[in-house]
């Protein structure tokens, strides 16, 4: 019988290599994107190598951020029974590690609702190519915070404890808020959404279709697809 | 063109700020002679330490009201040539941990002018001793004193004199009778699950102990360690009798009660605090996402000239 404890780590593997080829692959991506937005000024071997990277790596970034997610999904399952679920909520750093990979799982939700909806046009769209960027990189960095609290409760310490101890963050105490500031946060954060999605809907914002034309009026930002090996030739 | 460029500088500048703020808030190692609670300290010690602590006494047998000299000396660590400091407690657990708790008074701690129970010294190089003179208490009976190092330098480090020293004050041992001592100290605030630890001393063996709660039995040890895990939760938040009573085999028995402080309204308060900032921190993210959706939706529709799609 296999233990929970030991299905958790494999999970915990799981998800964090597909997270970070993900990652790596959207900055990947994202390098290509500006290779070859100033291609008139770099090597002409560089804008090939680009070009036909960033068609793989677009792909495997969002398979990756979606095989990372269902990972994630899968390890606070497998997480919740690897725990004495009598003292699961006991320790500060167990309940900091379990708000860490919920805020962890949404992130990565984002990034793979923003793919999923503009699709790989919104590499087209400077605005929502720097979203896409940033959000990955947050999201990849709330999971690497949760995979330290991780190794602070199985080995006691971590390879990011320096960075903690500069920051001021003791790990060890809840970083909860009280529920008032919760609440107001809450609300405030859904009068914004809701005021946002109104004026979405007044200007007709939603019924975008990011596509290779879309906006190259401007920028001439290429949609990466994955290139025949003898296109650039 | 030039759009784009701000856009990744900004991009860039924000990149940045977040890598180097670290760096503008890091504060200078050690926190100074102070008096320091028993837990992970600030910031929190977690990685067991390397070091060797050893820990005497002028006398473990002082009168009521005597005076004792605890010498605590530390050798090894990982610490090189940064802060390293020793704290003295009256137990590793609960939270009233300082001397003071159980009866001690610090007369002078090793600077010989303050009366902290935490000293450091700035600039560890391989070895350090630590003095306190103290006050025994004025009741007689048994009391344990421990010593806690902690120290930086790449991690947080951290290491307790486990066994500690034990001191028998006054004649706090009678022929023919054990005698009790129970942690957590009488007047802590517990929560949760705890372990009840009874210390029991005897001139004959110990036959068993028997823990009794507001004066229902919890719990029968035949040997040591006498330690039961008490879920707190079965009581009503406010105060609660402990009593261990240990019969040796003379047939004699001894007993310690305590009085602890049941609150687990303020574990349920903690709960609800980190229920609602993960509920709210997710909304937050979805919030804010969504609005950085439709600016840069925005930011597309005015780039085309008005074109929704």
């Amino acid at each position: 019988m296999v233990s929970m404890s030991a299905l958790h780590s494999l999970t915990a593997e799981l998800h964090a290599g597909f997270l970070t080829l993900a990652f790596v692959c959207i900055v990947i991506v994202a390098g290509s994107q500006i290779v070859v937005r100033y291609k008139s000024r770099m090597p002409k071997r560089l804008v090939n190598l680009a070009i036909r990277v960033r068609g793989y790596t677009e792909a495997a970034g969002y398979v990756g951020a979606v095989g990372g997610l269902l990972g994630l999904l899968l390890s606070a399952w497998t997480g919740m029974y690897a725990w004495p679920s009598s003292a699961l909520l006991d320790s500060p750093e167990v309940r900091n590690k379990i708000m860490l990979t919920v805020f962890a799982t949404v992130l990565w939700a984002m990034v793979v609702f923003v793919r999923l909806r503009f699709g790989r046009g919104l590499w087209t769209c400077p605005a929502m190519a720097t979203l896409y960027v940033v959000l990955a990189f947050v999201a990849y960095g709330v999971v690497g915070m949760t995979g330290s609290l991780g190794a602070h409760l199985t080995l006691g310490e971590s390879v990011l404890d320096p960075l903690w101890n500069l920051v001021g963050v003791d790990v060890g105490e809840d970083l909860a808020l009280e529920p008032a500031t919760a609440a107001l946060l809450a609300l405030l954060s859904m009068l914004g959404l809701i005021l946002a999605l109104w004026v979405a809907r007044r200007k007709d914002l939603f019924s975008v279709r990011l596509d290779a034309e879309t906006c190259q009026k401007f920028f001439k930002w290429d949609e990466p697809v994955i290139q025949p090996v003898n296109a650039n030739k | 063109m030039k759009k784009l460029n701000v856009m990744f500088l900004l991009g860039a500048v924000s990149l940045a700020a977040v890598l180097l703020s670290p760096v503008m808030v890091a504060s200078p190692g050690g926190i100074g002679d102070s008096d320091q609670e028993y837990g992970c300290v600030d910031p929190c010690h977690a990685v067991h330490s390397s070091s060797v602590i050893t820990m005497t006494a002028s006398t473990l047998e002082p009168l009521p009201g005597g005076s004792v000299t605890v010498t605590v000396t530390v050798t090894g660590a990982e610490a090189d040539n940064t802060p390293l400091g020793v704290m003295l407690l009256s137990s590793l657990g609960g939270d009233n941990t300082q001397p003071s708790a159980t009866g001690w008074t610090i007369t002078a701690d090793t600077s010989g002018v303050t009366k902290f129970n935490y000293n450091e010294v700035q600039s560890y190089a391989g070895s350090a001793t630590f003095e306190w003179t103290l006050t025994a208490p004025s009741t007689p009976g048994i009391y344990k004193l421990y010593a806690r190092e902690v120290h930086g330098d790449g991690a947080k480090y951290v290491n307790d004199f486990l066994t500690g020293l034990q001191f028998v004050v006054g004649e706090a041992v009678p022929p023919g009778k054990p005698f009790v001592l129970i942690t957590p100290s009488s007047g802590s605030e517990v929560s949760g699950t705890i372990t009840v630890i009874a210390d029991v001393v005897s001139e004959a063996a110990i036959e068993y102990a028997v823990l009794t709660i507001n004066g229902v039995v919890e719990g029968n040890l035949s040997s040591a360690p006498y330690a039961w895990d008490v879920d707190t939760t079965k009581y009503v938040d406010g105060p609660i009798t402990v009593n261990v009573t240990a019969a040796d085999s003379n047939g004699s028995k001894g007993y310690q009660e305590v009085t602890l402080t049941v609150n687990n309204a303020a574990e349920s308060e903690y709960l609800l605090s980190w229920l609602a900032t993960m509920a709210a921190g997710s909304v937050a993210i979805v919030a804010i996402v969504g609005i950085l959706i439709v600016i840069a939706l925005y930011m597309r529709a005015r780039l085309m000239g008005g074109r929704g799609s």
